[in-house]
């Protein structure tokens, strides 16, 4: 098996307090020794309530979590595994964080604080093509238009504002950003908790055309368990930033083993 | 059973202007809407967001911003008494007192600066005849009774210094200190965890359990949580009624091809060829609502007759209401 992530002891704290003068920088633990590997082909799940230390781990293997808090401390490593080298994604800068960021890309919670509103459509699928690429015009156009369609979209969206679209097409709006580098991981960090039950089931359908079309391997942040159950091969089940459970979905759900699992499993109320 | 709630023929219309035309429209988030609370029931109302089931809400409480938004005409009676017609210290005996109102987001419907105790406080000494000493003593007991340890000392917090599963019971026993008859929840536990939720809900059917509350309003979209504790519900869809059924005969027999869909995509329920079920197309703007049934553009089980006109609501079988051609059997 490809093992396209390998992660050891991997710990972030975040500076709880800002530093005043001479006072004691304090940090909060956000994720404590975590380690996991994720295979090439597989849609992983990680579900945990907040605070749980989800989002944080899916920002690591971003590499976005210096961005996000530069006084943040990360040990551990994060490998990366392109089929032909390793990479410490926790270490990797400059040029070669730039070939990685075209293999693993990220769709985030809130489609509306995640894309810049002066944008038209277009030009916000373009700005990953114009950072990491060097495709011409017409080629960046083409490939616009292509990942639109596949995204359910169509071509005519491209000058629109993203105020013009529903919350389920500015969904698939920076889905087809994510997509359009043509990534072989995908990060989802709770994409469908902000929209319409009906919207949920569209999207996610959406998530197992793409995952065909171009041969992903998904990541997939959420504390639903039912969309768990439907879409994951195997499940992480994450508390207080530590992986209390994981194992095979349909065995982990049919037998969980940890206490707070079974709690989490027993709050979930389905129909 | 006795009625504690009667909407009769409700309608509240907001009133925009469209961008190209400069004309004005009507959008009807509230369309002619009937509807009963029963005494000792919890009641849920589910649709998808802009279907109008926190207008209704709303509507109850008269909490529409005018001028943007009015009600239009309609009766709504609380222990037969129109409470549309109630103005000013009328209004306040029954907002709080009589119907109370618990809101989705916490941030923003409890006071960033004042104390918790004060905020409390404040509802029972509004509405009942207590000195602050005694009513501090009471939102103590309260804070208690929500599960909120060190409540004694923790009262004298402000909101901020709470997780969101506290304060949502902060809110609830604020909205529980004057004793109402009838709470209004309206997706009270959305934002929340799953385990939060199921503590929340649990509290809520405890204390309608224990005769605190008479009667209960539980606005949600997730029908999981209607499943597990509403005993009747109604379904709503741009604006009007679609389907009302004791829980049970919901789950199991829905009979509106909308509450159908919404059951198969919440509980994501794949088909032959691997695709979890969805209802087609988008939720509507009220501004380009079809001509006939609402719902006709979406449907699946189409006839005819649907694009024409507008479907009744009616009983097919006792207590099971629906408005839909299907059933329409004259």
């Amino acid at each position: 098996m490809n093992k396209l992530f390998e992660i050891k002891d991997l710990s972030v704290k975040y500076s709880s307090t800002k530093k005043v003068f001479g006072s004691r920088q304090k940090y909060a633990d956000a994720v404590e020794g975590v380690n996991f590997d994720f295979v090439k082909g597989e849609v992983l799940g990680i579900v945990g309530e907040s605070g749980s230390g989800k989002s944080t781990v899916s920002r690591c293997l971003l590499s976005l979590i210096k961005h996000i808090d530069k006084s943040s401390i990360v040990s551990g490593s994060v490998t990366y595994n392109d089929g032909t080298k390793s990479l410490d994604l926790l270490k990797t800068k400059g040029k070669e964080l730039k070939n990685v960021r075209k293999k693993i890309q990220g769709v985030f919670q809130d489609p509306d604080s995640s894309m810049n509103q002066r944008l038209t459509a277009g030009k916000i699928i373009e700005e990953p093509l114009l950072n990491l690429t060097d495709l011409n015009k017409q080629e960046r156009e083409e490939k616009i238009k292509a990942v639109l369609q596949k995204c359910g979209l169509s071509e005519y969206d491209i000058n629109k504002y993203p105020n013009e679209f529903s919350a389920g097409q500015k969904q698939r709006i920076c889905i087809a950003r994510a997509l359009v580098v043509e990534p072989e991981i995908l990060i989802a960090d709770e994409p469908l908790s902000s929209l319409d039950i009906s919207i949920q089931a569209q999207i996610l359908n959406l998530f197992a055309d793409l995952k065909e079309k171009y041969n992903l391997s998904i990541i997939f942040i959420t504390h639903d368990l039912n969309i768990v159950k439907v879409f994951c091969d195997r499940i992480i089940v994450m508390q207080n930033g530590k992986i209390v459970e994981q194992g095979i979905t349909s065995e982990v759900l049919a037998n969980p083993k940890d206490e707070y699992t079974k709690t989490l499993f027993t709050s979930n109320i389905t129909l | 059973m006795n009625k504690i709630l009667q909407i009769l023929n409700l309608k509240t219309y907001f009133f925009a202007s469209d961008e190209k035309t400069n004309k004005e429209i009507v959008l009807k988030a509230v369309d002619d809407v009937s509807l009963d609370v029963y005494e000792d029931e919890i009641l849920g109302i589910v649709g998808e967001s802009g279907s109008g089931k926190t207008v209704t809400a709303q509507s109850i409480m008269q909490l529409i911003p005018e001028p943007s938004g009015k009600i239009m005409s309609g009766e709504i009676l609380y222990k037969g008494e129109d409470v549309l017609k109630k103005k000013g210290e009328d209004l306040r005996k029954i907002r709080g007192k009589e119907i109370a109102y618990i809101f989705q987001e916490t941030y923003t419907s409890l006071n960033p600066v004042i104390t918790v105790e004060e905020q409390i406080c404040e509802v029972i000494t509004t509405h009942l005849d207590k000195s602050y000493e005694e009513a501090a003593k009471i939102s103590v007991e309260l804070l208690v009774s929500m599960g909120i340890k060190d409540a004694a000392e923790r009262i004298k917090d402000y909101p901020h210094q709470f997780s969101g599963g506290m304060r949502q019971r902060i809110a609830l026993a604020m909205a529980l200190a004057a004793n109402p008859s009838l709470l209004i929840a309206d997706e009270p536990t959305t934002m929340l965890d799953v385990t939060i939720q199921k503590q929340i809900l649990d509290l809520l059917v405890s204390f309608k359990k224990n005769k605190v509350l008479t009667s209960v309003i539980f606005i949600t979209h997730n029908l999981g949580l209607v499943a597990k504790y509403c005993d009747r519900v109604a379904v709503m869809y741009a604006g009007k009624i679609q389907e009302v059924s004791p829980v049970a005969e919901l789950i199991k027999t829905p009979l509106h091809p909308y509450t159908k869909g919404l059951l198969y995509a919440s509980a994501f329920i794949k088909d032959k060829d691997n695709k979890v079920y969805i209802i087609p197309g988008n939720t509507p703007s009220l501004k380009e609502l079809p001509q006939g049934c609402k719902f006709c553009n979406r449907c699946t089980e189409t006839i005819d007759k649907c694009f024409k006109d507008e479907p009744e609501l009616i009983e097919i079988k006792p207590n099971h209401f629906v408005r839909c051609h299907l059933y329409n059997n004259e």
